[in-house]
């Protein structure tokens, strides 16, 4: 029987977008919208919708500026948003563990 | 389910690759200061060979201020065209400025005072140019440019034990082969991964 409870994964990063900014997030200290929109292939409305939600789930914040009259948003991974993003990659492969041995314990 | 969830896995780990890529080294640096410097060393070898009548200060001096004004150019166009800010880009911004101090120190306070002779001032720059590459390949995590430190710490052996001028001779082309060739190939994969991140 398998002991890994599904409320564990959360549900602010289980989307694959939001997933897949949070991946770009951890490898850079920090990324403007621009470098996010090519790198998690999404459109600017799309995008600007997920990063509010991590932003109000305090795993990333942003700062605004003006660069030659242009508006720059830098999104930045925060503590939280960090410790959140490990323990779900890890509650994934504890759930993918566990599906495994289920599975080995069936043909066993 | 477990084909889902290992694909979820890939997918995060392959965009973490990428976008880990998109942080590396262009490699003009290396071209620039490469070409620069073995000019200076090729002149002043020639004119020491043919016995030209020219102070070989003159092209150490030329080459080293075009190589801090086009580096302090660069620095600053790159970073306001910047879309990330990686700690592991600032370091090695850092350690490449700070390195590039110490071997300035080395040139000019060492030949003032006579304290380092002439010929020991490239394999002294060779052992510090060492450094710079084994821990820039760390932190990219690129097998070229750590092999690159133990080329130029060997090249720093062998300088030390070259007498006379030819030791500038032998700085050259060690430039060319580890610190040109190199940047042009960073510089060529560099490329590549802007051209597939336009694509």
């Amino acid at each position: 029987m398998s002991n890994f409870d599904y409320q564990q994964i959360d549900d602010v990063l289980h989307s694959r977008i939001r997933t897949a900014i949070m991946a770009v997030l951890v490898t850079v200290e920090e990324a403007e919208f621009t470098f996010l929109k090519e790198k998690v292939n999404a459109t600017d409305g799309n995008l600007s919708v997920h990063l509010r939600k991590l932003e109000e789930a305090g795993y990333i914040n942003v700062k605004k500026s003006f660069m030659e009259r242009k508006p720059v948003s830098r999104y930045k991974i925060t503590i939280k948003g960090h410790k959140a993003f490990e323990a779900y990659i890890e509650n994934l492969e504890k759930l993918l563990n566990n599906s495994k041995q289920q599975k080995n314990g069936k043909t066993d | 389910m477990n084909a889902n969830l290992e694909s979820e896995i890939l997918f995060i780990k392959k965009i973490m690759n990428e976008s880990r890529k998109s942080a590396l080294d262009n490699g003009k640096y290396y071209i620039l200061w490469g070409v620069l410097i073995s000019v200076a060393c090729f002149a002043n070898y020639f004119n020491n060979k043919l016995s030209l009548d020219f102070n070989p200060n003159y092209f150490w001096g030329v080459c080293i201020l075009t190589g801090w004004i086009f580096s302090i150019i660069w620095g600053y166009k790159d970073s306001k065209k910047a879309k990330t800010y990686s700690a592991g880009n600032k370091t090695v911004s850092a350690l490449w400025a700070s390195l590039g101090i110490a071997m300035l120190v080395i040139v000019v306070a060492g030949k003032v005072s006579g304290s380092i002779s002439y010929a020991s001032i490239s394999p002294l720059i060779a052992a510090v140019l060492g450094v710079g590459y084994f821990t820039s390949g760390v932190m990219y995590s690129d097998k070229m440019l750590k092999l690159m430190a133990f080329c130029w710490w060997g090249a720093s052996i062998v300088m030390f034990n070259i007498s006379g001028v030819e030791v500038l001779l032998a700085n050259g082309i060690f430039l060319l082969a580890f610190q040109v060739i190199p940047g042009l190939i960073l510089f060529s994969k560099w490329k590549k991964e802007l051209t597939v991140v336009e694509a």
